[in-house]
């Protein structure tokens, strides 16, 4: 009867896993205008028109993580510049647009 | 005296009632983490519920190379959903339970014996979003020791540690869509 109750326990965690990634977690991809340590100002291109774009601002947080390729860095090992493409990860119910998460190009 | 008893047990019993009756309907959420006393007490209640004698077990698997990378497998297939390949609960499961996933590489889970951490995997936490892993088996303790053994060593894994671990990890095909999408930009091969 455990067993059971395991077997069915654990889809049903995971699929509310994955409906709370996905309900609060938004993807913005632009390119970089400015980074500064506590913010990165990027120009985010707009999902069905690419010509569009809208200056949007994050909060670099201590919790924020930095991705090149697949390796983590902190911020200033990033090497950030401007005008190159970035992603950047925010959880969607938080005030203050929070990056959770950036990621680069591995090779710029 | 029994009566002066009586008349303290009683007044305890209306102050519960007063109380629980003051909550009724006040709603609840499990947005915010606990109050810093409630976590303090709900640890306390934790280590003082630990049998002494399952608090004393030493791990019987000898740190090794071999056996931490067994354990980090385990951890980056099962564990990291929740604890984040480096423990520190940064990740959206963990961030959103109540309480949030511990930092588990900081001194409140570094300083728990072998075999709280042990018992604390097999039997899981109630209440909290941790579960009972243990199903008896010889085999299922020795995978919980190698994942006591990592939980040792997250706070010294090496950037290319966890860069072997993100390969590791479980990815559903929405994620790897989504990755796809990202990467696929980021290289400038989309918008």
């Amino acid at each position: 009867m455990q067993t059971l109750m395991r077997r069915l326990l654990l889809p049903v965690t995971l699929v509310m896993a994955v409906a709370i990634v996905a309900a609060h977690e938004v993807t913005y991809k632009g390119t970089v205008i400015s980074v500064e340590p506590a913010k990165l100002q990027v120009k985010v291109i707009d999902d069905k028109d690419d010509k569009k774009t809208t200056p949007m601002t994050f909060a670099i947080t201590d919790k924020t993580k930095i991705f090149r390729g697949d390796i983590e860095l902190k911020l200033a090992d990033a090497k950030i510049v401007k005008d190159e493409r970035v992603a950047v990860t925010i959880n969607h119910d938080e005030a203050g647009y929070k990056a959770l998460e950036i990621r680069l190009a591995k090779n710029r | 005296m029994r009566r002066k008893a009586a008349w303290v047990v009683g007044g305890l019993a209306v102050i519960a009632v007063l109380v629980g009756w003051s909550l009724h309907g006040t709603g609840f959420n499990a947005r915010n983490p606990p109050a810093w006393i409630e976590g303090r007490v709900m640890l306390g209640l934790r280590s003082w519920a630990i049998p002494p004698p399952a608090h004393r077990l030493t791990n019987p698997i000898a740190p090794s190379d071999a056996a931490v990378r067994e354990g980090m497998a385990h951890w980056a297939d099962h564990c990291a959903v929740c604890h984040d390949n480096d423990g520190s609960g940064n990740v959206a499961i963990g961030r959103h339970l109540y309480p949030p996933a511990p930092d588990m590489r900081l001194a409140a889970t570094q300083n728990l014996s072998d075999g709280d951490l042990f018992y604390i995997i097999e039997q899981g936490v109630p209440y909290t979003g941790m579960p009972g892993w243990g199903n008896g088996t010889p085999e299922g303790q020795e995978s919980t020791w190698h994942l006591v053994l990592f939980i040792r060593h997250l706070p010294k894994l090496t950037p290319e540690e966890l860069k072997e671990m993100t390969s590791l990890n479980p990815v559903s095909p929405a994620d790897q869509k989504r990755k796809k999408d990202i990467d696929d930009f980021l290289n400038g091969r989309g918008h």
